[in-house]
């Protein structure tokens, strides 16, 4: 801009949050002082609308070209301002917020004086940037009307159906050989006489059969580049050894002489090295397990068809994508060997395996078999690997497990009256809808429940187990002989999680599940713009959540993808290619891969993808050549920020 | 009706809901029966487990849903029938009068000042007063006054003034009119109806809190010092009545022993069976926060099961126990006795990990009183021709449970639809749930509806 700045100062009192503090009246009043100020003035909340309305109309009364709001931090309402000063008719970048709550009040309780005094060097700073400031446009970056959703899940898969509905395509990669997560192995399911494969054999066909989606099975994430609206995948694909054609004869199985513990029945049985996932597995192929497969070469020559083979090597495949939602799911907790008798004894379950037991079509043909026999009495220990329980457990609760476990305890009563069922629990967590009634239905059916707090002791004989806890009710340590254990296991993160991160660049927090935008009012985003999180990714949450946590990230990817085009911030280093030197210095701390070389100048050039930049401004300080730059942050506008700090005495001078 | 949504309810789900489907493009009309929007979250002190000010992270959505041009908000109106069918809906909205011209009305306050009618503050869940002329909350969305007719003097005179006006032909007040800078006050203005025409509809009407008085051992609305969680929160806000400070009712005094009480009118066959939900983490967070507020004071939680179940929760309990002090005592308390001299009260219960029954003395009770559905949901009549599921032409309606929620009809495989086609649900009227599982469901059933209103064809 040439002509001379009229800056216009709005001193916000965000209720008692600033002005409790703070003295407003003052500080408006001594930015009125400040050169190139044509205007300022204080109100209550300038977020509001009569607030904005202000800012409106002094831009066209007064004339103003730069606007500075000091106010709360600009994570919260920089774009509310942005947008109020475009909406004056200004560029939106001639705008500069002083963060007087976070930085100051906030901060100084009770020192009203020397408060007042640094909101007052907070908005000469800001002012003194602000009348340098540049206008600028904002980039706009055409996004790829496709999808990647990593993990075949529960959660996944919804997310893939609604994309897919909104007319976005769709690559869901899965990890494993079938479709259907872990939720397609849960059993009964609360509230329903359905088990977890009835509910998802729907979304499975229905993903399978829409061409909109193409599933990659036996695929793994190996690099993700780009940015919001225009990623680049790279996906690594096993074969599966088992050609398309395959009509499911089954002849190839037996034939193999490998037998390792099947994990789609959580150990109870064991399956070859080709195998069929299970029943209703999709795609409904044969498929082998390369880690177990000892290359033998029988089950080819007992395909009749010539479908299997062992030779193929992994192929990469590579696709474009705007955005990405990751689906990856958890792992049970799997306790210690010998932690509560857990791989001591065979009447010692997981939750996990149980559900098995009592699905018609696992392994026992839904008889609760323990130890050759069905139990005259089983517990059920809760809050096994999860709240403390034991030094091995995770410190959080994992939600499901409570209402997962007392929907088998029903389920163990209906079909096994005679039956004696314990609940040794610490809390009975049935907050979801409905769950209460399920809670008390088991009451009714005398589950037997009992409550500690230190972990109880289980010993171990040759017929029978002995559960020896203090029972804080009775206030009583009692001994409880039972025929059979289950672990109410909790959730933990996947084992290759790391991968997930490591190759998305998605942080975690303490517990290892992946981090959300922010924990209450974007559970479903990651901090990167792009990428979406569903299902039990960030933590433990049952399959009616998980579903709803994966048409919830399609509702954001939708709302990325379906215009076509996002805006993104001009505020990223740029490059004089006639200062850059080529030192690479830039590129090596640059946090996010947005810094590359180019053939240019005397050499090579540093060449900044905007799209990647962040604007955290760190290689413009490491330049030593002075060729990086970032608009909003320019040397000349920090250093008069700098100055305006130091010249005119500091808060506590 | 291409792409057109109807959005019932202006709360965090409401408001999400709005947002994401803005962000798809799609028109929104959002509707919102109080005069601003925010819900029960701009009640809120902070969150739990960030401990973020609530307001602080609520209204930069509250102003983006003003700010998005593909939303039409429709406040202090309320729904009165919808009919048609998934991809045509028509929807009848009232609009109620404010008797202030929205468009002239700056938000300035003016009126509020001058007005001479007190009425119990709801937004401060009583604990203040605000005027028969008000504007809700300073942050209100949109920041308009609106006139509360029924306690307006102009407009229905109070009962000992009626008489004396009419004997001489005066009318009364009408003080705001006559400050009102841009002259915006009108009291001729009448309801106005208007006819929305949408593919979808979200419903996101909500929660209220359940009645205390339904547990009367509790002497809640007798005992002087006996106070909702609601209430409490309002304590602790630097917005609320006492700017922050957490003080008896009785005499205004920092009160030394607190004692919460949770599941009051949940898990209580009395009131509600149903787990509310939220109440174990609001009184979690509440003890921690008035730790903070008044050091040195005592802060016991009684409970039944701590239900810490989502992300962070449980650690956040116990740094509260381990970090704050906070006490924690298994035990449901058999009633509440007031002192007459101190108005101190003394609770009786068993301590159950103790196995002794107790009488102990408190100067603050806290009450986390149980969530019903707002009543508007089930209200509102619903005649549409038939879902696709049953071909018949028979009226549907918006079905609820037992427990008064609305009914999802498909839980696992769509967890946001209802009995009707092309409407969803979103929020607590869907089943109780916190802040972060809300903006979760209303993202879902925003997706969900945007693709109806994607099918849906142009006429």
């Amino acid at each position: 801009l040439t002509e001379e700045p009229k800056v216009g100062v709005y001193v916000c009192h965000c209720g008692v949050n600033i002005a409790g503090a703070v003295d407003v009246a003052e500080v408006a009043k001594y930015a009125g002082t400040l050169p190139g100020v044509a205007v300022s003035r204080d109100y209550v909340f300038m977020c509001s609308s009569p607030g904005q309305e202000m800012i409106k109309n002094d831009i066209k009364k007064c004339g103003l070209n730069r606007v500075v709001v000091a106010a709360c931090s600009p994570s919260m309402h920089e774009a509310t301002f942005r947008g109020v000063v475009k909406d004056g008719g200004l560029n939106p970048y001639l705008f500069e917020i002083a963060n007087i709550r976070e930085h100051c009040s906030w901060v100084h309780p009770g020192q009203r004086q020397a408060a007042t005094s640094k909101a007052k060097d907070q908005v000469r700073m800001a002012v003194a940037k602000a009348r340098l400031l540049e206008p600028l446009e904002d980039i706009v970056i055409t996004v790829t009307p496709r999808v990647l959703v990593i993990g075949g899940g529960a959660a996944g898969m919804a997310a893939a159906l609604d994309l897919v509905s909104r007319g976005l395509g769709v690559y869901l990669v899965e990890k494993g050989p079938t479709l259907g997560g872990r939720a397609a192995r849960t059993g009964w399911l609360a509230h329903t006489e359905q088990r977890g494969i009835d509910m998802l054999k729907w979304m499975m066909s229905s993903v399978e059969s829409d061409d909109r989606i193409m599933v990659l099975t036996n695929a793994e994430l190996k690099g993700l580049d780009g940015t919001v609206g225009d990623f680049h995948a790279s996906i690594e694909i096993t074969p599966r050894g088992v050609a398309a054609g395959c009509i499911r004869c089954g002849d190839c199985s037996p034939i193999c002489p490998v037998e390792v513990p099947n994990e789609y029945e959580y150990g109870l049985n064991s399956r070859k090295a080709i195998f069929l996932p299970f029943a209703q597995a999709s795609p409904s192929l044969y498929t082998i397990d390369w880690q177990s497969c000892t290359r033998c070469g029988k089950c080819v020559d007992a395909c009749k068809y010539g479908y299997v083979s062992l030779s193929g090597e992994p192929k990469t495949f590579d696709v474009d994508v705007g955005g990405v939602v990751i689906a990856t799911g958890y792992d049970p907790y799997v306790p210690p060997e010998g932690e509560f008798g857990f791989g001591k004894s065979d009447r010692v379950l997981t939750l996990f395996s149980l559900e098995r037991m009592l699905d018609g079509e696992g392994p026992t043909k839904g008889e609760l078999v323990v130890a050759g026999e069905i139990p005259r009495s089983i517990a059920f220990l809760m809050c096994v690997g999860s709240m403390n329980t034991t030094p091995s457990a995770k410190d959080y609760c994992s939600r499901m497990c409570c209402a997962t476990t007392l929907r088998n305890a029903l389920k163990i009563k209906e079909k096994y009256p005679e039956t004696d069922v314990y609940l040794l629990y610490k809390n009975i967590t049935t907050y979801a809808r409905g769950d209460e009634k399920l809670y008390e239905a088991v009451g009714e059916k005398l589950g037997k429940f009992v409550r500690f707090e230190e972990a109880p002791d289980v010993s171990v004989s040759e017929d029978g187990l002995v559960l020896s806890v203090f029972e804080t009710v009775i206030q009583d340590r009692i001994s409880i002989p039972v025929d059979a254990l289950v672990l109410s296991v909790g959730m933990v993160p996947r084992s290759d999680s790391d991968d997930i991160r490591a190759v998305t660049k998605v942080g975690c927090g303490g517990d290892g599940f992946l981090r959300e935008a922010h924990l209450k009012l974007r559970p479903v985003e990651a901090p990167s713009d792009g990428i979406y999180l569903a299902g039990t990714v960030t933590g433990p949450r049952s399959i009616i959540e998980s579903v709803t946590s994966g048409s919830a990230a399609a509702a954001k990817a939708a709302a990325l993808l379906v215009k076509g085009y996002v805006n993104v911030e001009p505020i990223v280093a740029s490059v004089n290619e006639k200062e850059c030197s080529g030192c690479a210095v830039c590129l090596a701390m640059c946090p996010f891969g947005a810094i590359s070389l180019k053939p240019g100048g005397e050499g090579r050039v540093a060449y900044v993808e905007s799209a990647l930049c962040k604007g955290c401004g760190v290689c413009v300080a490491a330049c030593p050549s002075g060729a990086l730059s970032e608009p909003g942050y320019t040397d000349s506008q920090l250093r008069a920020q700098v100055a305006a700090c130091l010249l005119e005495g500091g808060a506590q001078a | 009706v291409f792409n057109q949504v109807l959005v019932v309810g202006g709360g965090i789900a409401g408001i999400q809901a709005a947002l994401d489907l803005a962000e798809q493009d799609l028109k929104v009309f959002l509707v919102e029966k109080t005069p601003s929007i925010g819900g029960k979250m701009s009640q809120l002190d902070k969150t739990f487990p960030t401990l973020d000010c609530a307001s602080c992270i609520l209204t930069p959505k509250m102003v983006a849903v003003s700010r998005n041009k593909n939303i039409e908000l429709l406040t202090y109106s309320e729904v009165r029938g919808i009919s048609g069918k998934a991809g045509d809906f028509h929807v009848t909205v009232a609009k109620k009068p404010r008797y202030v011209n929205f468009d002239a009305c700056t938000g300035c306050n003016e009126c509020v000042m001058k007005c001479p009618a007190k009425v119990p503050d709801e937004f401060n869940m009583g604990l203040g007063e605000r005027k028969a002329i008000y504007i809700p909350f300073p942050q209100a969305v949109p920041r308009k006054a609106t006139i509360d007719a029924e306690h307006c003097w102009r407009l229905t005179p109070p009962e000992k003034m009626r008489k004396n006006a009419l004997e001489r032909g005066i009318t009364l007040c009408g003080v705001c009119a006559r400050v009102c800078p841009p002259n915006a006050i009108d009291f001729s203005q009448k309801e106005e109806v208007v006819d929305l025409n949408v593919s979808s509809i979200v419903i996101a009407t909500g929660l209220e809190l359940e009645d205390p008085r339904r547990v009367p051992e509790y002497g809640y609305g007798k005992h002087t010092n006996v106070y909702t969680h609601l209430e409490f929160e309002r304590l602790l806000s630097s917005t609320g009545p006492t700017s922050g400070e957490v003080l008896r009712r009785s005499d205004g005094r920092h009160p030394k022993r607190i004692a919460f009480i949770q599941c009051v009118c949940s898990r209580d066959l009395r009131a509600n069976f149903y787990c509310s939900a939220f109440c174990c983490m609001a009184s979690i967070r509440q003890s921690m926060l008035a730790k903070e507020h008044l050091p040195g004071v005592d802060c016991s939680v009684f409970y039944m099961d701590i239900r810490a179940f989502g992300k962070g929760y449980y650690q956040f309990f116990k740094r509260t126990e381990e970090e704050y002090g906070v006490k924690y005592i298994r035990g449901r308390v058999a009633r509440i006795e007031e002192k007459p001299d101190t108005k101190n009260l003394m609770l009786v219960y068993e301590d159950t990990r103790l196995g002794s029954f107790v009488k102990a003395e408190f100067d603050m009770v806290v009450l986390a009183v149980g969530i019903k559905p707002s009543e508007i949901s089930p209200a509102i009549p619903i005649t549409v021709s038939g879902s696709k599921r049953l071909e018949s032409s028979l009226p549907v309606t918006l079905e609820v449970e037992e427990d008064r929620f609305v009914k999802l009809v498909n839980p696992y495989l769509n967890p946001v639809a209802t009995s009707v086609n092309g409407i969803f649900v979103a929020g607590v009227a869907a089943g109780a749930k916190d802040v972060s599982d809300s903006v979760m469901q209303a993202s879902a059933a925003a997706m969900k509806s945007s693709i109806v209103a994607k099918d849906a064809k142009a006429p």
